[in-house]
Protein backbone atom coordinates (compact mmCIF):
# COMPACT_ATOMS: atom_id res chain seq x y z
CA UNK A 1 0.00 0.00 0.00
CA UNK A 2 2.91 2.32 0.81
CA UNK A 3 4.39 1.79 -2.65
CA UNK A 4 1.10 2.68 -4.34
CA UNK A 5 0.67 5.79 -2.19
CA UNK A 6 4.19 6.94 -2.95
CA UNK A 7 4.17 6.72 -6.75
CA UNK A 8 5.22 9.81 -8.69
CA UNK A 9 3.10 11.49 -11.42
CA UNK A 10 5.40 9.85 -14.00
CA UNK A 11 4.71 6.47 -12.41
CA UNK A 12 0.97 7.17 -12.67
CA UNK A 13 1.41 7.81 -16.38
CA UNK A 14 3.46 4.61 -16.74
CA UNK A 15 0.66 2.73 -15.02
CA UNK A 16 -1.94 4.24 -17.35
CA UNK A 17 0.18 3.29 -20.39
CA UNK A 18 0.40 -0.33 -19.24
CA UNK A 19 -3.32 -0.58 -18.44
CA UNK A 20 -4.26 0.89 -21.82
CA UNK A 21 -1.91 -1.48 -23.57
CA UNK A 22 -3.37 -4.59 -21.93
CA UNK A 23 -6.94 -3.36 -22.34
CA UNK A 24 -6.10 -2.92 -26.03
CA UNK A 25 -6.06 -6.60 -26.68
CA UNK A 26 -9.82 -6.77 -26.46
CA UNK A 27 -12.09 -4.15 -27.91
CA UNK A 28 -14.71 -3.08 -25.43
CA UNK A 29 -12.40 -3.47 -22.44
CA UNK A 30 -12.04 -0.29 -20.42
CA UNK A 31 -8.51 0.40 -19.18
CA UNK A 32 -9.83 1.97 -15.98
CA UNK A 33 -11.87 -1.15 -15.17
CA UNK A 34 -8.76 -3.21 -15.80
CA UNK A 35 -6.56 -1.04 -13.58
CA UNK A 36 -9.20 -0.90 -10.84
CA UNK A 37 -9.51 -4.68 -10.75
CA UNK A 38 -5.72 -5.11 -10.71
CA UNK A 39 -5.37 -2.60 -7.84
CA UNK A 40 -8.15 -4.28 -5.90
CA UNK A 41 -6.40 -7.65 -6.20
CA UNK A 42 -3.07 -6.21 -5.12
CA UNK A 43 -4.48 -4.26 -2.17
CA UNK A 44 -6.76 -7.04 -0.92
CA UNK A 45 -3.90 -9.53 -1.11
CA UNK A 46 -5.83 -11.83 -3.44
CA UNK A 47 -2.85 -11.41 -5.75
CA UNK A 48 0.25 -11.99 -3.63
CA UNK A 49 3.19 -9.71 -4.27
CA UNK A 50 6.45 -11.69 -3.96
CA UNK A 51 8.81 -9.74 -1.68
CA UNK A 52 11.80 -10.12 -3.98
CA UNK A 53 9.96 -8.69 -7.00
CA UNK A 54 10.10 -4.92 -7.65
CA UNK A 55 6.73 -3.21 -8.17
CA UNK A 56 7.30 -2.70 -11.89
CA UNK A 57 8.14 -6.36 -12.28
CA UNK A 58 4.93 -7.31 -10.51
CA UNK A 59 2.27 -4.92 -11.84
CA UNK A 60 2.47 -5.88 -15.55
CA UNK A 61 1.86 -9.54 -14.66
CA UNK A 62 -1.25 -8.64 -12.65
CA UNK A 63 -2.58 -6.44 -15.46
CA UNK A 64 -1.89 -9.17 -18.00
CA UNK A 65 -3.68 -11.79 -15.92
CA UNK A 66 -6.72 -9.58 -15.21
CA UNK A 67 -6.89 -8.56 -18.88
CA UNK A 68 -6.74 -12.19 -19.93
CA UNK A 69 -9.64 -13.08 -17.63
CA UNK A 70 -11.70 -10.08 -18.76
CA UNK A 71 -10.95 -10.95 -22.37
CA UNK A 72 -12.10 -14.52 -21.92
CA UNK A 73 -15.24 -13.19 -20.26
CA UNK A 74 -15.91 -10.82 -23.16
CA UNK A 75 -15.19 -13.61 -25.63
CA UNK A 76 -17.60 -15.97 -23.91
CA UNK A 77 -20.31 -13.32 -23.92
CA UNK A 78 -19.70 -12.62 -27.60
CA UNK A 79 -19.57 -16.27 -28.64
CA UNK A 80 -22.49 -18.28 -27.31
CA UNK A 81 -22.08 -22.01 -27.77
CA UNK A 82 -24.27 -25.05 -27.18
CA UNK A 83 -23.36 -27.83 -24.80
CA UNK A 84 -24.70 -31.35 -24.81
CA UNK A 85 -24.56 -32.50 -21.21
CA UNK A 86 -24.42 -36.17 -20.27
CA UNK A 87 -27.37 -37.34 -18.17
CA UNK A 88 -26.98 -36.17 -14.59
CA UNK A 89 -24.63 -33.30 -15.43
CA UNK A 90 -25.54 -29.64 -15.13
CA UNK A 91 -25.19 -28.12 -18.64
CA UNK A 92 -24.23 -24.72 -17.16
CA UNK A 93 -21.42 -26.24 -15.11
CA UNK A 94 -20.15 -28.22 -18.10
CA UNK A 95 -20.13 -25.03 -20.20
CA UNK A 96 -18.22 -23.10 -17.51
CA UNK A 97 -15.60 -25.85 -17.22
CA UNK A 98 -15.11 -25.91 -20.97
CA UNK A 99 -14.76 -22.16 -21.18
CA UNK A 100 -12.20 -21.69 -18.38
CA UNK A 101 -8.78 -20.69 -19.76
CA UNK A 102 -9.80 -21.61 -23.29
CA UNK A 103 -9.16 -19.24 -26.17
CA UNK A 104 -12.44 -18.78 -27.98
CA UNK A 105 -12.80 -18.50 -31.76
CA UNK A 106 -13.66 -14.85 -31.19
CA UNK A 107 -10.49 -14.06 -29.23
CA UNK A 108 -8.29 -15.99 -31.70
CA UNK A 109 -9.81 -14.07 -34.61
CA UNK A 110 -9.43 -10.76 -32.75
CA UNK A 111 -5.74 -11.51 -32.13
CA UNK A 112 -5.18 -12.33 -35.82
CA UNK A 113 -6.91 -9.12 -36.91
CA UNK A 114 -4.95 -6.99 -34.46
CA UNK A 115 -1.65 -8.56 -35.51
CA UNK A 116 -2.43 -7.92 -39.21
CA UNK A 117 -3.42 -4.34 -38.36
CA UNK A 118 -0.13 -3.76 -36.55
CA UNK A 119 1.92 -5.22 -39.40
CA UNK A 120 0.08 -3.17 -42.03
CA UNK A 121 0.66 0.01 -40.10
CA UNK A 122 4.44 -0.35 -40.26
CA UNK A 123 4.99 -1.66 -43.77
CA UNK A 124 6.42 1.77 -44.70
CA UNK A 125 8.65 1.97 -41.63
CA UNK A 126 11.33 -0.66 -42.23
CA UNK A 127 12.96 -0.53 -38.82
CA UNK A 128 9.72 -0.56 -36.84
CA UNK A 129 8.46 -3.39 -39.04
CA UNK A 130 11.68 -5.30 -38.40
CA UNK A 131 11.28 -4.86 -34.63
CA UNK A 132 7.75 -6.24 -34.83
CA UNK A 133 8.67 -9.20 -37.02
CA UNK A 134 11.75 -10.00 -34.93
CA UNK A 135 9.63 -10.17 -31.78
CA UNK A 136 7.21 -12.49 -33.51
CA UNK A 137 10.17 -14.75 -34.32
CA UNK A 138 11.20 -14.77 -30.67
CA UNK A 139 14.34 -12.65 -31.18
CA UNK A 140 15.66 -10.59 -28.27
CA UNK A 141 16.49 -6.89 -28.76
CA UNK A 142 20.21 -7.76 -29.04
CA UNK A 143 19.55 -10.48 -31.62
CA UNK A 144 17.27 -8.13 -33.55
CA UNK A 145 19.96 -5.45 -33.74
CA UNK A 146 22.52 -7.96 -35.02
CA UNK A 147 20.20 -9.62 -37.52
CA UNK A 148 18.86 -6.35 -38.97
CA UNK A 149 22.13 -4.42 -38.57
CA UNK A 150 20.57 -1.77 -36.36
CA UNK A 151 22.34 0.50 -33.91
CA UNK A 152 21.00 0.75 -30.36
CA UNK A 153 19.72 4.25 -31.14
CA UNK A 154 17.90 3.01 -34.22
CA UNK A 155 16.38 0.12 -32.28
CA UNK A 156 15.23 2.37 -29.42
CA UNK A 157 13.80 4.88 -31.86
CA UNK A 158 11.92 2.18 -33.80
CA UNK A 159 10.57 0.68 -30.61
CA UNK A 160 9.42 4.13 -29.48
CA UNK A 161 7.50 4.55 -32.76
CA UNK A 162 5.87 1.15 -32.26
CA UNK A 163 4.91 2.06 -28.69
CA UNK A 164 3.45 5.43 -29.65
CA UNK A 165 1.54 4.04 -32.60
CA UNK A 166 0.28 1.10 -30.55
CA UNK A 167 -1.16 3.32 -27.84
CA UNK A 168 -2.19 6.26 -30.02
CA UNK A 169 -4.13 4.12 -32.46
CA UNK A 170 -6.48 3.13 -29.69
CA UNK A 171 -5.78 -0.54 -30.22
CA UNK A 172 -5.50 -0.71 -26.55
CA UNK A 173 -8.99 0.45 -25.81
CA UNK A 174 -10.56 3.79 -25.11
CA UNK B 1 13.45 -15.96 -25.97
CA UNK B 2 10.87 -18.63 -26.81
CA UNK B 3 9.61 -18.61 -30.38
CA UNK B 4 5.86 -17.91 -30.48
CA UNK B 5 3.80 -20.80 -31.88
CA UNK B 6 0.60 -19.11 -33.06
CA UNK B 7 -0.84 -15.67 -33.82
CA UNK B 8 -1.98 -15.08 -30.23
CA UNK B 9 1.55 -15.76 -28.97
CA UNK B 10 3.02 -13.63 -31.75
CA UNK B 11 0.72 -10.77 -30.74
CA UNK B 12 1.73 -11.26 -27.10
CA UNK B 13 5.40 -11.04 -28.13
CA UNK B 14 4.74 -7.67 -29.78
CA UNK B 15 2.84 -6.51 -26.70
CA UNK B 16 5.78 -7.63 -24.54
CA UNK B 17 8.05 -5.40 -26.63
CA UNK B 18 5.73 -2.44 -26.09
CA UNK B 19 5.60 -3.24 -22.36
CA UNK B 20 9.41 -3.17 -22.17
CA UNK B 21 9.39 0.10 -24.02
CA UNK B 22 6.92 1.62 -21.54
CA UNK B 23 8.90 0.35 -18.55
CA UNK B 24 12.22 1.63 -19.95
CA UNK B 25 10.95 5.00 -21.21
CA UNK B 26 12.06 8.10 -19.34
CA UNK B 27 9.51 10.24 -17.48
CA UNK B 28 9.86 12.94 -20.13
CA UNK B 29 9.26 10.47 -22.97
CA UNK B 30 6.08 9.20 -21.36
CA UNK B 31 4.79 12.73 -20.82
CA UNK B 32 5.55 13.43 -24.47
CA UNK B 33 3.58 10.30 -25.49
CA UNK B 34 0.52 11.67 -23.71
CA UNK B 35 0.90 15.10 -25.33
CA UNK B 36 1.15 13.44 -28.75
CA UNK B 37 -2.26 11.89 -28.04
CA UNK B 38 -3.61 15.38 -27.46
CA UNK B 39 -3.91 15.07 -23.69
CA UNK B 40 -2.23 16.67 -20.69
CA UNK B 41 0.20 14.49 -18.70
CA UNK B 42 -0.84 16.20 -15.45
CA UNK B 43 -4.50 15.28 -16.01
CA UNK B 44 -3.63 11.69 -16.88
CA UNK B 45 -1.45 11.34 -13.77
CA UNK B 46 -4.15 12.90 -11.57
CA UNK B 47 -6.78 10.47 -12.93
CA UNK B 48 -4.64 7.46 -12.08
CA UNK B 49 -3.78 8.88 -8.67
CA UNK B 50 -7.51 9.26 -8.00
CA UNK B 51 -8.13 5.61 -8.99
CA UNK B 52 -5.41 4.47 -6.60
CA UNK B 53 -6.66 6.66 -3.74
CA UNK B 54 -10.22 5.36 -4.20
CA UNK B 55 -9.05 1.75 -4.15
CA UNK B 56 -6.86 2.29 -1.08
CA UNK B 57 -9.77 3.91 0.77
CA UNK B 58 -12.16 1.10 -0.24
CA UNK B 59 -9.72 -1.56 0.94
CA UNK B 60 -9.15 0.24 4.27
CA UNK B 61 -12.90 0.41 4.83
CA UNK B 62 -13.28 -3.28 4.02
CA UNK B 63 -10.56 -4.16 6.52
CA UNK B 64 -12.12 -1.89 9.14
CA UNK B 65 -15.56 -3.45 8.64
CA UNK B 66 -14.06 -6.93 8.90
CA UNK B 67 -12.22 -5.98 12.10
CA UNK B 68 -15.39 -4.49 13.61
CA UNK B 69 -17.43 -7.58 12.73
CA UNK B 70 -14.73 -9.82 14.18
CA UNK B 71 -14.60 -7.84 17.41
CA UNK B 72 -18.40 -7.83 17.77
CA UNK B 73 -18.45 -11.60 17.25
CA UNK B 74 -15.67 -12.01 19.82
CA UNK B 75 -17.58 -9.97 22.42
CA UNK B 76 -20.78 -11.87 21.73
CA UNK B 77 -18.97 -15.18 22.11
CA UNK B 78 -17.43 -14.13 25.43
CA UNK B 79 -20.83 -13.06 26.81
CA UNK B 80 -22.47 -16.28 25.65
CA UNK B 81 -19.66 -18.35 27.12
CA UNK B 82 -20.10 -16.59 30.42
CA UNK B 83 -23.84 -17.23 30.44
CA UNK B 84 -23.39 -20.91 29.75
CA UNK B 85 -20.87 -21.20 32.61
CA UNK B 86 -23.42 -19.94 35.15
CA UNK B 87 -24.81 -23.28 36.18
CA UNK B 88 -26.62 -22.38 39.40
CA UNK B 89 -29.58 -20.16 40.11
CA UNK B 90 -27.79 -17.88 42.61
CA UNK B 91 -25.02 -16.99 40.15
CA UNK B 92 -27.54 -16.21 37.41
CA UNK B 93 -29.57 -13.99 39.74
CA UNK B 94 -26.40 -12.21 40.90
CA UNK B 95 -25.48 -11.47 37.30
CA UNK B 96 -28.99 -10.19 36.60
CA UNK B 97 -28.82 -7.97 39.66
CA UNK B 98 -25.44 -6.63 38.54
CA UNK B 99 -26.73 -5.76 35.08
CA UNK B 100 -30.00 -4.20 36.24
CA UNK B 101 -28.29 -2.15 38.93
CA UNK B 102 -26.58 -0.08 36.24
CA UNK B 103 -29.41 0.03 33.78
CA UNK B 104 -27.87 2.09 30.93
CA UNK B 105 -29.54 0.83 27.80
CA UNK B 106 -31.72 -1.70 29.62
CA UNK B 107 -35.40 -1.34 28.58
CA UNK B 108 -37.47 0.37 31.32
CA UNK B 109 -39.91 -2.54 31.59
CA UNK B 110 -37.16 -4.88 32.69
CA UNK B 111 -35.70 -2.62 35.39
CA UNK B 112 -39.19 -1.71 36.70
CA UNK B 113 -40.15 -5.35 37.08
CA UNK B 114 -36.93 -6.06 38.89
CA UNK B 115 -37.20 -3.06 41.25
CA UNK B 116 -40.78 -3.83 42.13
CA UNK B 117 -39.56 -7.13 43.46
CA UNK B 118 -41.77 -9.12 41.18
CA UNK B 119 -41.12 -12.79 41.76
CA UNK B 120 -39.10 -14.36 39.04
CA UNK B 121 -38.73 -18.04 38.43
CA UNK B 122 -35.38 -19.52 37.41
CA UNK B 123 -36.75 -19.82 33.89
CA UNK B 124 -37.69 -16.11 33.94
CA UNK B 125 -34.13 -15.22 35.02
CA UNK B 126 -32.57 -17.37 32.29
CA UNK B 127 -34.94 -15.92 29.69
CA UNK B 128 -34.17 -12.38 30.82
CA UNK B 129 -30.41 -12.97 30.75
CA UNK B 130 -30.72 -14.39 27.24
CA UNK B 131 -32.70 -11.31 26.16
CA UNK B 132 -30.05 -9.03 27.68
CA UNK B 133 -27.35 -11.10 25.95
CA UNK B 134 -29.13 -10.64 22.62
CA UNK B 135 -29.22 -6.90 23.26
CA UNK B 136 -25.49 -6.94 24.02
CA UNK B 137 -26.12 -5.75 27.58
CA UNK B 138 -24.36 -8.51 29.45
CA UNK B 139 -20.89 -7.46 30.64
CA UNK B 140 -17.80 -9.18 29.31
CA UNK B 141 -15.91 -11.32 31.76
CA UNK B 142 -13.30 -8.62 32.34
CA UNK B 143 -15.92 -5.97 33.14
CA UNK B 144 -16.82 -7.52 36.48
Amino acid sequence: MEVLSGLSPADHIRMERLARMYANRSRGMDWQDLLNTALERILSGSRQWPRQLPFWGFLPGVLRSVASQMREQLGREATPFSVLAVAGEDPGEVADNLAVDAATPATILADQELLAEIENLFTDDELAYAVILARQEGLSPAETMVQFEMTKTEYDSAQRRVRRAFLKRGWVGK
Amino acid sequence: MKKPKNDSERLQAVIDAVEESILNASDEELAEDIRLEGREPETTAANVQRLIATQIKAQRQKKLQAAKAGYAEHRKQRRSDRLSRLTNSADRRALLQQVLSRPEGVPDGLTMAFREGRKMSDNDVVGLLEDLDELGLLPDGDEQ
